[in-house]
């Protein structure tokens, strides 16, 4: 019926096709019009508002008014200093969370999985999922009071007999105290989503596996792993996507000028010298260079996982 | 070979339920520490040892230091503004479009669904953004604090997949009945979803309740501090008078630096029950939530 009936019609023109839609679909487009209003001006508008990353931009000359400079401000920030330090930090630091903290909570998830004490394992969860809920100017305040010299990871030192160690000023403790309390805040949220997965998994397999004679670490691995590798891989992609981005918030808050020399990652330079040292031009062209390389990143090990058999991501 | 199976089994689990305990106690310990501490007399807590297992005496004079603070009282009114409101837009927003792109396809929907995914991915950046929001006018307002940051196309994504579970077959009959659909959406997908916009809804609130980064960039006007601007400059740059320590000096208080490090923990105690309070009992929700509107990703 469908198919004769477009037979007998001539094909209509995109104008046609354009009135027919707004007239069928007006209610949908008038209720997505609030959602693309607000992605337009606060998402896509700052996009546009890259360009100063090719300007000697001032503020009282403005967008349109500044003097365009090429790719002078990319040189500048390559030429200084500072960008083999704040590159050198922020791959560091990533590179150690996706060491140590992308399988943390894959593990933990495995782990509860196992338990089979209901209200002990509702303990752990809700317990675990806790940090997730605390500010991170709180967080960092408490591991800064932790790991001062008169803290309570100094003080058990202390009583052990062994020297204390200064993790706030000296910079070379800067990469361990960020990882490690990093893992503790994240590892029971992070957990979730394995769970989710792992509850997804056809309770058949395990039975199969049982009636084959396997204990309990090798139904761990041969059928809970394989089970969430999906999402392992999704989020995996994720991660490698964003290497060259250490979020600037809990580095801001734990660092001091005295460990600027391993904590100062390209997001925390982009705050200091762009909103408190008015260099917009330059600070927008080293933002612009992070997120190409994440963007390559990304598509990258989107590929990969696809070249090896994987669901990617797009 | 069934007793030695059985006995790995029961090692196994011995070791796990262990490690898992340890981790827990772990998570919870510093918790407790800021709440003993918080509860402790200011001065024995000062001088004595830092391993606390209870509270070290017991006072509250620290609390009535903070209860008497000004600048928290006003903070807090200020988060409080700035939670509900852009919670309210960002749960709109959420709903709104994760229901659009829920639809079966019509013209323009792919585009609307890589204009919001292409933001996941990509953005203007810190600076970039800061001068777009100079040029609208919103730095230093009320209104930076209610529309930077309120959407997040993650959680618009988990009502979608939800949205997406919800079986045609209820609209057909409602579009029968001569419903359109924006009666369709709040009629009958709205009161189907309550699971996942609740969990919507926490990590809107919490992530505002707990943002520092947008106050810290867009706002220098006191008055309009957030609490966590305020809870920075009291627990990290140790700004005593910000802390309320002036109302410690004038009641005598002989040991000042005593009282200044019991305030910050009553601060926090202060500063983040409300979150912890909710917490419990929206937990079941949002691990419901996550298990059906995660798992597509």
């Amino acid at each position: 019926m469908a198919v004769v009936s477009s037979k007998i019609r001539k094909k209509p023109g995109p104008g046609v096709r354009f009135t027919g839609a707004i007239r069928r679909y007006w209610v949908l487009y008038l209720m997505f019009l609030p959602v693309f209003l607000y992605y337009f001006l606060f998402n896509y508008m700052p996009m546009f508002g890259i360009v100063i990353g090719f300007q000697d931009f001032k503020v009282t000359r403005g967008f349109f008014g500044s003097e365009w400079v090429g790719l002078e401000n990319f040189r500048s920030f390559f030429d200084s200093m500072y960008a083999w330090r704040c590159i050198r930090n922020t791959l560091s630091i990533s590179i150690l969370t996706l060491l140590f903290g992308f399988p943390a909570p894959i593990i933990l998830a495995l782990m509860m999985n196992e338990v089979r004490n209901k209200p002990f394992l509702k303990t752990v969860q809700t317990i675990t999922y806790m940090p997730h809920f605390i500010s991170m100017v709180v967080m960092s305040s408490i591991i800064l009071t932790f790991v001062s010299n008169t803290g309570i990871i100094n003080e058990v030192l202390r009583t052990l007999g062994l020297p204390i160690i200064d993790f706030n000023n000296n910079p070379d403790c800067f990469y361990p105290v960020y990882v490690i309390s990093g893992i503790w805040q994240s590892v029971g949220w992070g957990s979730i989503i394995y769970l989710a997965a792992l509850s997804g998994i056809d309770p058949t397999l395990y039975e199969a596996a049982t009636i084959d004679g396997a204990g309990r670490l090798r139904k761990l691995w041969h059928v809970s792993l394989p089970g969430i590798m999906p999402t392992i891989t999704i989020l995996l992609i994720m991660q490698v996507g964003s290497i060259m981005q250490v979020g600037s918030e809990k580095i801001l808050l734990l660092y001091n000028p005295a460990t600027y020399e391993k904590a100062d990652v390209i997001s925390t330079f982009i705050y200091r010298r762009g909103l408190t040292e008015a260099e917009y031009g330059l600070t927008t062209a080293v933002g612009l260079f992070e997120s190409e390389i994440n963007l390559i990143l990304l598509l990258t090990a989107d590929r990969i996982a696809k070249l090896v058999g994987q669901r990617g991501l797009f | 070979m069934v007793e030695s199976k059985r006995g790995s089994d029961l090692t196994f689990r011995i070791v796990n339920t262990l490690i898992l305990t340890l981790l827990t106690l772990a998570c919870l310990y510093p918790c407790l520490y800021v709440l003993f501490a918080s509860f402790s007399n200011p001065v024995e807590l000062y001088t004595g040892s830092k391993i606390l297992l209870w509270p070290r005496g017991f006072s509250f004079n620290a609390f009535s230091i903070v209860f008497r603070n000004p600048n928290i009282w006003r903070a807090y009114l200020n988060t409080i503004l700035y939670v509900t409101s852009s919670t309210a837009l960002g749960l709109g927003l959420s709903i709104l479009g994760a229901f659009v792109l829920s639809r079966r396809v019509f013209p323009g929907q792919r585009f609307f669904m890589s204009m919001v995914i292409i933001t996941m991915f990509f953005g203007g950046g810190l600076i970039a953004t800061y001068m777009v929001m100079r040029v609208y006018g919103l730095v230093n307002t009320v209104w930076s604090q209610i529309l930077i940051g309120s959407m997040n196309t993650y959680n618009m994504i988990m009502v979608m997949s939800y949205f997406r579970t919800i079986p045609d077959s209820l609209e057909e009959s409602a579009a029968l009945d001569g419903a359109n659909d924006w009666t369709v959406l709040w009629k009958i997908y709205v009161p189907l979803s309550v699971p996942v916009i609740a969990v919507v809804a926490l990590y809107f609130i919490v992530a505002k309740w707990n943002d520092w980064m947008t106050s810290a960039i867009y706002l220098t006007n006191r008055n309009l501090y957030s609490l966590q601007l305020i809870l920075k400059e009291i627990l990290l740059s140790g700004n005593e008078e910000v802390a309320g320590m002036n109302a410690a000096a004038s009641g005598g208080a002989a040991d000042y630096q005593a009282y200044s490090e019991a305030v910050k923990y009553a601060t926090i105690v202060v500063s983040t029950l409300p979150v912890l309070c909710v917490y419990p009992f929206l937990q079941k929700y949002f691990v419901k939530g996550v298990m059906l509107g995660a798992i597509k990703g």
